[in-house]
């Protein structure tokens, strides 16, 4: 059991050297992708930087830091989820198109050797850009060690639902536009705006099928009074998230047929 | 190495009929892709398996490399049942399909094969003899450092066989290796499934649509259609049996449409007649002077029957009962 975990974390990490020196092969493309990730993030907070200046420095109870820490968390999971396990938005076109043989021809874990196959260079850029904001935001290294803790938990989440929302394709088919508004136009969005803003009802979808508050808002809370219940709670949230997405997986391998398409790595 | 005792796989299909209640409640049948097939395969053994497109070959190789789980029957491959042990099976297997390229198109191959490495929990030091061994072996130690797609088609497909030979698989699943290819490439290709087999005694199983690579590289030839194998046979009794036949290919000065010819003949065309023979029947000299009389011969040609034509031929007799 032990040697291999030791054996699949190894490959994760040959895996993610192959993806970065691939990505690399196109050192100007790699930069230019990030640098303009890192300026599409920062349009946002020049935006709230705007807002903030004409309701001096406060809007009902939110400060700019509430803010900082509300880029930091999210941007931070999106760009490691995206970045290191690229894979994962490519499952609902694997499965459609038949494309998982490659990976059942091989003995590592399925779900680990699909998730490191590709990499989405410009989530380097999120990566990069949440983790500048962790370090301004941060009055002491704990502070940005609790960050980087509950960045590492919301991109645990960010991974499962994805995940599970890709899985769907064993039954519906072509998910993608579904995939796509699920976790830009709403898991993203509900994780980019103070907690404060959000009604009983937009807070219960939070809770439950798109789970932006155990991925960023509970931590948040926890950054300025740690709170073990609260902390308990997303860790129990986590691991229900991660057992849907283990169960969705497991059903898509059962029920995979295969196909007899051609790719290239890349 | 292989055995495989009533294997059987069959597929539910939705049928849509016209109309919106055809639409809505599609009708599902069953289709049998493999139907009733058993063979063995012993160690070091190089098989052909071929059949036209939709025969079931994909099917079965899906079936004994446990990418697909059959309907019923037994499959036994390097001593392991691959619906229950895919993952140990992976150790002792290797697959090449087709132009699916198991290296990172970006990345020198000598990349691929590092992370092959971990993929097959192989020690540092031990992958590093191997790799050494394997490119010595196919002399490419110079190519493995170029990235992939600056590779020449036959330098990608021997660093793909490279790669597959990394773990020392036991047995060798090739499906349609050398589609696409030239022939200059092809022949590399064939030469190298060759090496692996003597050098290193790996079980080779291999699907074509190509006869050449049967008739070069294996030593016996399996042909299934519809699900059936219709056909377990030593490469060197087929050749004997089918590979003697060829189409003739005659070139005339002018046309001879309109000439009667006292022959069979397959076809018809402007200045070029082709004709059916059995080589080891009649000599080619004989054909040149019968056809010498319609007219001035201005080229001729004797090339092999078509794989589709062998199957269709074997498949009408079986039919037929023969």
């Amino acid at each position: 059991m032990l040697t291999e975990a030791r054996n699949t974390f190894n490959f994760v990490i040959k895996s993610l050297i192959c993806n970065i020196k691939s990505s690399m092969e196109y050192k100007k493309s790699f930069i230019l992708q990030t640098v303009f990730m890192m300026i599409n993030n920062g349009f946002f907070l020049i935006f709230w930087l705007v807002v903030f200046g004409i309701n001096n420095g406060n809007i009902s109870g939110i400060t700019m830091d509430d803010i900082l820490y509300l880029w930091s968390i999210p941007v931070i999971s999106w760009g490691a989820a995206h970045f290191f396990f690229g894979g994962i938005t490519e499952i609902n076109r694997y499965i459609i198109n038949g494309e998982l043989d490659t990976y059942l021809l091989q003995p590592k874990n399925m779900f680990f050797n699909v998730a490191t196959s590709r990499c989405d260079v410009g989530a380097f850029g999120d990566l990069l850009y949440g983790t500048i904001l962790g370090i301004i935001v941060s009055n002491s290294i704990f502070d940005f060690i609790q960050i980087l803790i509950y960045s590492a938990i919301a991109t645990i989440i960010t991974v499962a639902i994805t995940v599970s929302v890709r899985c769907l394709a064993i039954w519906f088919g072509d998910v993608e536009n579904l995939a796509h508004v699920y976790e830009q136009s709403l898991f993203a969005t509900l994780t980019n705006y103070p907690e404060a803003v959000f009604g009983k009802g937009i807070k219960f979808i939070m809770y439950t099928i798109v789970p932006a508050m155990y991925a960023v808002h509970l931590p948040i809370r926890l950054m300025g009074k740690f709170d073990i219940k609260i902390f308990l709670l997303i860790i129990l949230a986590t691991i229900i998230f991660v057992l849907i997405a283990k169960m969705l997986f497991s059903i898509v391998l059962k029920k995979y047929e295969s196909g007899n398409n051609i790719a290239l790595k890349s | 190495m292989i055995e495989i005792d009533n294997l059987n796989k069959t597929f539910v299909k939705q049928i849509r009929k016209k109309g919106f209640k055809g639409f809505l409640f599609p009708e599902k049948k069953e289709f049998t892709a493999v139907n009733n097939i058993s063979f063995n395969v012993k160690k070091g053994e190089i098989i052909g398996f071929v059949g036209p497109n939709g025969a079931g070959k994909s099917t079965t190789i899906k079936m004994l490399t446990g990418i697909i789980h059959p309907t019923s029957g037994k499959v036994t491959v390097a001593g392991l049942d691959p619906s229950k042990d895919r993952k140990k099976l992976a150790y002792k297997i290797g697959c090449m399909f087709g132009q699916k390229s198991g290296l990172w198109m970006h990345l020198p191959a000598i990349d691929t094969y590092m992370l092959l490495g971990a993929m097959y929990d192989i020690e540092k030091e031990e992958l590093e003899k191997r790799i050494d061994k394997l490119v010595k072996e196919f002399g490419i130690e110079e190519i493995v450092k170029i990235p992939v797609r600056k590779l020449s088609l036959g330098q990608r497909m021997i660093c793909e066989i490279v790669a597959i030979m990394l773990h020392n698989p036991e047995i060798l699943f090739l499906d349609e290796p050398t589609i696409g290819l030239d022939i200059m490439v092809k022949e590399k290709v064939r030469k190298a499934i060759l090496d692996v087999n003597e050098k290193f005694g790996t079980t080779i199983f291999l699907t074509s649509h190509d006869l050449g690579d049967i008739e070069k590289v294996c030593d016996r030839i399996i042909i299934i259609d519809g699900g059936r194998i219709i056909k377990d046979e030593n490469i060197e009794e087929l050749k004997h049996e089918y590979l003697s036949e060829k189409f003739v290919e005659i070139i005339y000065d002018e046309n001879i449409e309109n000439v009667e010819f006292d022959y069979s003949i397959v076809s018809k065309e402007e200045n070029k007649v082709i004709i059916k023979v059995d080589v080891s029947k009649i000599k080619m000299s004989e054909i040149l002077e019968k056809f010498m009389k319609y007219g001035n011969i201005i080229d001729i040609e004797a090339l092999p029957l078509p794989l589709e034509e062998v199957i269709y031929d074997i498949y009408t007799r079986v039919e037929g009962g023969e």
